[in-house]
């Protein structure tokens, strides 16, 4: 078992079979650095438990496709994604610290998808941007290629 | 939100600008990023950077977003068909008619970018942006000459997109990064030989090189390949596989970025299909069975145009404008309306592929003029077509095809992401202006009558089909294996275009 302690000062245990998903952890345990408590001062304990609750559930990953379990997999994944943009960031930004390629790729790929086709006024208000460009400079963009802001597949809906 | 936040650092707090990078990489419509552009300066940076765009088409590659293009050359109106499903369903519509620009017809295709001709254009649907190509060579009292072979591909190692057109003992390079032309010397005697008795199909291009099968219309069949080698800049022959019996048909294709070769006898009616592995071997896919006598004969009359992320097989009729969708679990070959649709009164059309794509890579000789917009002329998005007998079960895992994983990420974006955004290294002298319409389609080589037939059914360069024979009848053998054979785009060595010196054997 690998002790994980998140920045709030709360402890997880993770069996080591699931924490070597993360290539830092991994690399932390092989150079022999993981003995007792490892600190994760950039992750809180909600975004942490979200992490673990990923790694343990393709801690067999490898052996799904034998077991037939892909399905089962890729069904945890899409509820797993099914997360507010804040709550989907911070678990972004814990998968790219600890380094968890396919965690990282699955939560890049559900923000991407969510972002396709949305209008500029609605990723503006989903992601809280506050526009910075001057009006030149959008119009600019804007005439670069009129086209890409018409069309009957943009979603200006804010979810 | 209470109080108002500059952008940058609202973005900046959340999510830095490395991490948005490669969440934006992910984001399959390039019309969306174009967009997205506008949406504050910081996505406005990130998006318009050669690194963003270079590391977007490596993800689009390497996931399949592949998409169909059917192009019909009377009225110059193209159509886009996403490879999601089996359902092709349209993504957009478009006339392509820059000024003097008429009967546009798909040269050859290379990731986002299509290569047309009449003139010779560089066209990338997903963002709009082309430009016209004047080759400075091959010209016969001001018009440019028909190239008896043509293609299009890219060069990993200095990410540059190459055209070449083939002439009888000798070819035109073009580079997009250098915006120059190169003229060489064809070194081997066997393939200006070629040259001179028979036809090249539409180039097929893989792993950065051009294939060409080759119809000999002495003989009356399809003999040999030849391929243009990115890295070296040379042509070159590749031997034939040995599978291929006398009297076989065959083409080639890009399945899943390897290149493919299909062909059968009109006899057995099945159809196989081989794609060549990283060391050059071929390896045996599946065969097209069962096939229904849609055709006259069908193996010679059909295209192999590509496949769908799912797997399944496109053909198109070529004659009779069919597009057939081929599930190799189920071993159901069915035809779709859509060309019937697209194509009303019998026009020729094309088909070719396109990966969605930002392309860096176009630079537009004359700023504004340049940029095409893709005319989205029917605001009704056709959810599904009708489709002849179509299996209505969706497909399943157990019929897709496991897609590379291995997909090109930067390690950390942060670093190329924001550098300098003026790297284009071209120079935009004044192109040669063509003195009228370059005379592509008017000469026709005379063909014996015996042979007519035969050389109809043959894309050659100048009619646009594919032609093929084919492989021996093999027995049903599961694919699921396929997917993994993908290779990789080698490293290549560093060529650079040099100056013909006019002696030089290559």
């Amino acid at each position: 078992m690998v002790k994980l302690k998140s920045n709030d000062d709360k402890e997880f245990e993770v069996e080591e079979a699931a924490v070597i998903q993360s290539e830092m952890i991994k690399n932390m345990i092989e150079d022999g650095c993981a003995t007792s408590v490892i600190p994760l001062p950039n992750i809180d304990s909600k975004t942490l438990i979200k992490v673990i609750e990923y790694l343990n559930k393709h801690i067999n990953m490898g052996k799904a496709a034998e077991t037939g379990e892909e399905d089962d997999l890729k069904e945890f994944d899409e509820q797993f994604v099914n997360m507010g943009w804040e709550e989907l960031f911070d678990v972004i930004m814990a998968a790219n610290y600890l380094n968890i390629h396919e965690l990282m790729e699955l939560c890049c790929q559900s923000a991407a998808d969510r972002l396709k086709n949305k209008s500029v006024r609605a990723v503006r208000e989903m992601l809280k941007i506050t526009n910075d460009l001057t009006e030149e400079e959008e119009q600019e963009i804007i005439n670069d290629a009129p086209w890409a802001f018409e069309g009957p597949e943009i979603d200006d809906t804010v979810n | 939100m209470g109080k108002k936040k500059l952008a940058f650092d609202d973005v900046a707090y959340i999510l830095p600008s490395d991490i948005l990078f490669l969440i934006l990489i992910k984001v399959p419509s390039v019309k969306s990023l174009l967009r997205f552009k506008s949406i504050s300066k910081s996505w406005n940076i990130i998006i318009s950077d050669n690194e963003f765009k270079r590391s977007h088409r490596h993800q689009s590659k390497a996931l399949g977003r592949e998409k169909l293009v059917l192009h019909k050359s009377s009225t110059d109106e193209f159509e886009f068909r996403d490879l999601e499903s089996s359902q092709l369903v349209m993504m957009a519509k478009e006339v392509f008619t820059p000024e003097k620009f008429r009967k546009a017809i798909v040269l050859s295709s290379c990731d986002g970018l299509l290569l047309l001709k009449n003139p010779t254009v560089l066209w990338n649907p997903s963002t709009g942006e082309y430009q016209t190509l004047t080759c400075p060579y091959f010209n016969y009292k001001g018009k440019v000459r028909v190239p008896n072979a043509c293609g299009l591909c890219y060069d990993s190692s200095v990410d540059d997109y190459k055209v070449i057109l083939i002439y009888k003992s000798s070819y035109a390079l073009y580079s997009l990064n250098n915006d120059c032309w190169a003229k060489k010397q064809i070194s081997l005697r066997g393939i200006v030989t070629l040259l001179q008795n028979g036809y090249f199909s539409q180039g097929t291009n893989a792993n950065g090189c051009v294939f060409w099968s080759y119809y000999d219309r002495v003989v009356g069949v399809t003999s040999t390949i030849i391929y243009f080698d990115g890295k070296s800049n040379e042509l070159k022959e590749l031997p034939l596989p040995d599978f291929v019996r006398e009297d076989d048909w065959f083409g080639l294709t890009t399945l899943k970025s390897c290149l493919s070769f299909y062909g059968g006898n009109d006899k057995s009616l099945v159809l196989d299909i081989w794609t060549m592995e990283r060391h050059g071997s071929w390896k045996w896919l599946m065969n097209v069975c069962n096939l229904p006598c849609i055709c006259e004969k069908f193996i010679e009359d059909i295209v192999l145009l590509g496949c769908t992320r799912n797997g399944e097989i496109v053909f198109q009729g070529l004659k009779t404008s069919q597009l057939f969708i081929y599930n190799p679990s189920q071993q159901l070959l069915t035809e779709t309306q859509i060309l019937k649709d697209f194509s009303k009164n019998g026009d020729l059309l094309t088909a070719s592929y396109a990966v969605e794509s930002i392309s860096r890579q176009i630079h537009p000789n004359a700023s504004a003029s340049h940029s095409l917009a893709p005319q989205y002329k029917s605001t009704t998005f056709i959810a599904s077509h009708t489709v002849c007998a179509f299996i209505a079960q969706p497909f399943t895992e157990a019929s897709t095809f496991p897609i590379n994983p291995t997909v090109a990420l930067p390690q950390s974006a942060s670093g190329p992401m924001f550098k300098a955004l003026d790297d284009h290294r071209y120079t935009l002298e004044p192109t040669v202006k063509l003195r009228g319409m370059p005379k592509f389609l008017t000469k026709k080589p005379s063909i014996p009558e015996k042979s007519e037939k035969m050389v109809g059914k043959v894309k050659s360069v100048e009619n646009d089909m594919e032609s093929f024979l084919g492989l021996v009848g093999k027995e049903d053998v599961s694919y699921k294996d396929w997917g993994t054979s993908i290779s990789p785009l080698q490293s290549f060595e560093i060529s650079k275009f040099e100056k013909y010196d006019g002696q030089r054997i290559l």
